[in-house]
């Protein structure tokens, strides 16, 4: 398993924290705070590290997100578009319905895998 | 309440807590204040980014009236062919740009809805407020876009 890049307890000046941490085989991001056009900046260098850095199988925990706005979803998108480049996974965990109901609108629901635990996300993919 | 804003993104966020401040002071029900908060920012996030594309400093205005619910207009000033409804957010998908470089890469929101959406789907965020809002209306012109949102009060 590949070092992880260090972006434990990072916190923009705009309440995004990001978490990471390895389960298995899989790299789990969990975040806290607000996704939106100025934070998302944060989360998409995050994930490009961790890929850049072999970590190809991913979990995106927005379970303690606040608010994610399309910003969001299109770093999400990215996300998942650089770890299938490589045939790997991106999994979201969320149980929230104002943030499935976004998934939903936008067609996502169909592009991820979306699960209701961290567990479920490392057993399933 | 009419607000100004310069086109700058990080004012956003303080245009989604008055918008919430005020839904809430209309009695609107708590289900759609979590709408009206995402709507309202991917609204005035769309205008900021549509000043800056056509290279204007010129204030991105919110309109926020109450009443038997709540409307929310948007208004940005980036010349456009006059058009409504599909034409204009057709108009809108074709004339976004990005001017913070922020989607200058494949994750951008633009290539993620040419590979989601197809021309039969309100595009992009036109589309996910369309999903928000109880009702919509999108037009544009030479004096700029006006995207308006209603969410009725079930009162």
């Amino acid at each position: 398993m590949p070092s992880l890049p260090n972006l434990d307890h990072e916190r923009t000046a705009v309440d995004l924290s990001l978490d990471t941490r390895t389960q298995g085989e899989h790299t789990v991001v969990q975040i806290t705070g607000e996704i939106d056009v100025y934070t998302a900046p944060k989360l998409r260098e995050a994930l490009i590290d961790l890929v850049n850095g072999g970590h190809y199988h991913l979990v995106v925990d927005v379970e303690r997100v606040e608010f994610l706005d399309s910003t969001g979803l299109g770093v999400l998108v990215g996300g998942l578009k650089r770890v299938r480049a490589h045939d790997g996974t991106l999994a979201v965990v969320c149980t929230q319905e104002r943030l499935l109901k976004i998934f939903r609108i936008t067609g996502l629901t169909k592009v991820f895998s979306i699960r209701d635990s961290v567990d479920s996300a490392v057993a399933g993919s | 309440m009419t607000l100004a804003i310069p086109p700058q993104s990080g004012l956003v966020r303080f245009v989604r807590l008055i918008a919430v401040a005020l839904a809430r002071l209309n009695g609107i029900e708590d289900e759609s204040i979590d709408d009206i908060r995402l709507a309202t920012g991917e609204a005035c996030n769309r205008a900021v980014a549509a000043n800056r594309t056509a290279a204007l400093d010129a204030p991105v205005t919110v309109e926020i009236s109450g009443g038997r619910g709540l409307v929310v207009t948007v208004r940005d000033r980036q010349p456009l062919p006059p058009a409504n409804g599909m034409q204009a957010a057709d108009l809108l998908r074709q004339s976004a740009g990005d001017p913070d470089g922020a989607a200058a890469d494949d994750s951008s929101r633009t290539s993620w809805f040419d590979d989601l959406f197809d021309d039969s789907v309100l595009p992009e965020v036109i589309g996910l407020i369309a999903g928000l809002a109880d009702d919509l209306t999108v037009q544009t012109g030479p004096a700029g876009t006006s995207v308006t949102m209603v969410w009725r009060s079930a009162g």
